[in-house]
């Protein structure tokens, strides 16, 4: 089975040149299968958010290359590589990163409105989805007026607008109480069972001892420690 | 269309901040509706004015005394009337009256029994001696009309009584409002001109391409004259609100001072927030360009809505209700003041400069601090 | 997901209105040209006028183009302007003929 995502050798410098310069990832060189549910484990700056954000086309590396669904991403220009970020991955990210002053549904749609796509397709897109998730009924209210667990899955679905084939989360469980975080695994269980790929940074055991866990990536200082299984 | 699918998500995003946005729309409005009533305002007057006063006198010839305007000898008449290419020479007996009773000047203008009718007047000319016709603006101060006594009070504090046969419509006010018309002798007796003497001459020329000829050999023949041709009369109209004159430079300054205030607040940088929600747009599949025309049509709706809205405003009050806000500041001290019932001329290229000077820095102000987060990897954005 | 119709709506309205109200400009300046200004141009003849009735405040005010050069300093040479209407008139550059 060719992979899905395939780093070789990736390095990451932040701020380089400068007096600030910071090395994030180094030698970073590995394979997600199609349908995967990988957890990169580690202590906090070991790099895990720097990966994520690279293998989901966020930023560029420093060096190294980068096969993402087949195609070499580490040097394409920007538009390529938005292109790419918005047909192939959904982000579930720490914060949420909702706004909250827009209505549900304006939040969930974000991805779709520089598609094109007609408005009355676009509404039905975003009910759908809500519905899936079982927020349809929310779908004027404000952000900041839903309960977390209403936020989680509002981002969940936004996540998922675009029925991309990799979910990119970034320590989806670091703010909830122990149901929601249940709640959220479900979820993503579900998803794993209908064929995507997920990637989960975390150091949440609840996470990563999860049954649906198939492959395990500890970091350390930027570097892989360990893959399992091999 | 993916751009109405933007302005959608553009209009979302400025409804979210409602108050603010709505306060700015309100501010940028008023400002573009005060600047835009000066402009249809100057324009209109300055219009009307080189249209009615092309029919004036082609040659006013003052004298000097002392370097200020004193009466002119009739005698000067036979003199000017020798030079060639003059068809006409006549005496004008105008001067101008202070009423201690409601503290009002007018101008007294003399007229000959023998005149044309007006149907500019309600009522009629004065024909014999005693009679006037009035302005409006008189009219209505003194509070009298045709067949009603105006008494105005000469230099020796003497009374005269005068019987009002017409009074000026309104629709003349901006040429006749402090107006008193009467017979020439009536007049020469109230101002006790000496007999040989006139307020100035209105000389006529039959050829208008002499005229600056005939001025100079006037002034040549009587040196102590000082001949006005009309073309300075409508010059100094057509100069009248120049931008560089006290009032329009205070007022041009300061809408120019809030513009630049503005845009300096938009333009010394985006906020944490707006940048961290650039940065979520950018995750999520925006391109740079994307969020550009957001941010273009963000600036373009305030700032559209601002010009349409002001223009609008400016034009129903100008041509509408008389320019009820501008009148009272243009006013002065000026007891007697003409409705400004103006003709709705325009100049569509002053417009276009107010739209042009109005909405491109607005959106400029509004995409250039977003660049730099627009360009930026959506991490970095993120991140903050 | 009406904003934007909204939006180009009342642009719309906003604009034609402002056309609505051009053309009623253009129609009023007919009608000017063809009934009042003929008659209001034999008032200026009739009357030998030179000047608006605008300003009342004082001789250079209410005939600005009659008055002399130096009018604001008809009291004294360093004498400031103090008439309002003196701040809306600007002086006139380039008279043709000297006094």
């Amino acid at each position: 089975m060719d992979a899905i995502i395939q780093t070789d050798k990736l390095r990451k410098v932040y701020n380089g040149g400068k007096p600030d310069e910071f090395l994030a990832l180094d030698d970073v060189s590995l394979m997600i299968n199609p349908g995967d549910v990988a957890i990169l484990k580690g202590p906090s700056g070991a790099g895990k958010t720097s990966l994520l954000s690279l293998i989901g086309c966020m930023s560029r590396p420093t060096a190294g290359r980068m096969i993402v669904a087949g195609k070499d991403v580490a040097k394409l220009p920007e538009r390529f590589l938005t292109r790419i970020r918005r047909e192939t991955f959904g982000f579930i990210f720490q914060h949420f990163n909702l706004i909250r002053d827009l209505t549900v549904l304006e939040n969930v749609l974000l991805p779709l409105y520089p598609l094109g796509v007609p408005f009355g397709t676009m509404q039905q897109k975003g009910m759908d989805t809500l519905a899936r998730l079982g927020i349809a009924d929310k779908d004027r209210f404000k952000i900041r007026q839903l309960s977390g667990g209403e936020q989680q899955r509002a981002a969940i679905a936004r996540a998922l607008i675009n029925d991309p084939s990799i979910i990119i989360a970034d320590e989806p469980t670091a703010h909830l109480d122990t149901k929601l975080s249940i709640d959220l695994l479900n979820i993503l269980e579900m998803l794993s069972r209908q064929g995507k790929t997920i990637l989960i940074a975390t150091h949440d055991p609840l996470v990563y001892e999860h049954a649906m866990v198939t492959r395990t990536i500890t970091m350390k200082a930027g570097r892989l420690e360990e893959v399992l299984p091999k | 269309m993916r751009h109405l699918k933007i302005l959608e998500f553009a209009l979302s995003s400025l409804l979210r901040r409602r108050y603010k946005n709505l306060s700015l729309l309100a501010v940028y409005t008023f400002t573009i509706a005060i600047l835009a009533s000066i402009l249809l305002l100057t324009h209109a007057l300055k219009t009307e004015a080189s249209r009615l006063l092309d029919g004036g006198p082609e040659l006013v010839v003052q004298r000097l005394s002392a370097g200020r305007h004193d009466l002119i000898s009739t005698e000067a008449i036979a003199q000017i009337r020798k030079i060639p290419g003059v068809t006409e020479v006549k005496p004008r007996y105008w001067g101008y009256y202070y009423d201690a009773l409601v503290e009002a000047n007018y101008t007294l203008q003399g007229i000959e029994s023998v005149h044309q009718e007006l149907t500019m007047v309600d009522g009629r000319l004065p024909a014999g001696n005693n009679e006037c016709a009035i302005g409006q603006g008189v009219a209505n101060v003194r509070k009298v009309g045709s067949g009603d006594d105006l008494i105005l009070v000469d230099s020796t504090n003497t009374g005269t009584v005068l019987t009002v046969v017409g009074v000026f419509r309104s629709e003349s006010e901006l040429l006749t409002n402090d107006l008193v018309v009467l017979e020439r002798e009536d007049l020469i007796r109230f101002f006790t001109f000496p007999p040989d003497r006139a307020t100035d001459l209105a000389v006529k020329v039959a050829n208008p391409a002499e005229i600056n000829t005939v001025a100079a050999k006037i002034k040549r023949i009587i040196p102590d004259s000082r001949p006005i041709t009309r073309n300075e009369i409508l010059q100094t109209y057509a100069g009248v609100f120049n931008w560089r004159s006290g009032m329009m430079l205070t007022v041009f300054s300061a809408a120019l001072i809030a513009f630049c205030i503005l845009a300096w607040d938009k333009a010394t940088g985006i906020s944490a927030e707006e940048k961290r929600e650039i940065g979520i747009l950018k995750a999520l599949g925006w391109e740079t360009s994307d969020i550009l025309e957001l941010k273009f049509w963000e600036g373009l709706v305030i700032s559209l809505t601002a010009l349409l809205l002001g223009i609008l405003t400016a034009y129903v009050h100008v041509f509408y209700w008389d320019a009820t806000v501008l009148a009272p500041v243009l006013k002065g001290w000026s007891v007697l003041f003409p409705d400004f019932r103006l003709t709705p001329f325009i100049d569509f290229y002053q417009l276009l400069t107010i739209g042009f000077l109005t909405v491109v820095p607005y959106i400029a102000s509004t995409i250039i601090p977003a660049w730099n987060a627009a360009i930026t990897d959506p991490e970095s954005a993120m991140r903050g | 997901m009406n904003k934007h119709k909204v939006f180009i709506g009342l642009t719309l309205v906003q604009t034609i209105l402002l056309m609505t109200l051009f053309l009623q400009g253009v129609a009023r300046i007919k009608t000017f040209s063809e009934g009042q200004q003929p008659a209001l141009e034999v008032t200026v003849a009739t009357l030998q006028l030179t000047d608006l009735a605008l300003w009342t405040e004082a001789r250079y005010t209410r005939h600005p183009s009659q008055a002399d050069h130096f009018t604001p300093f008809q009291d004294l040479p360093s004498a400031l302007e103090h008439f309002p209407a003196g701040s809306i008139l600007a002086p006139v550059k380039g008279k043709g003929v000297q006094p």
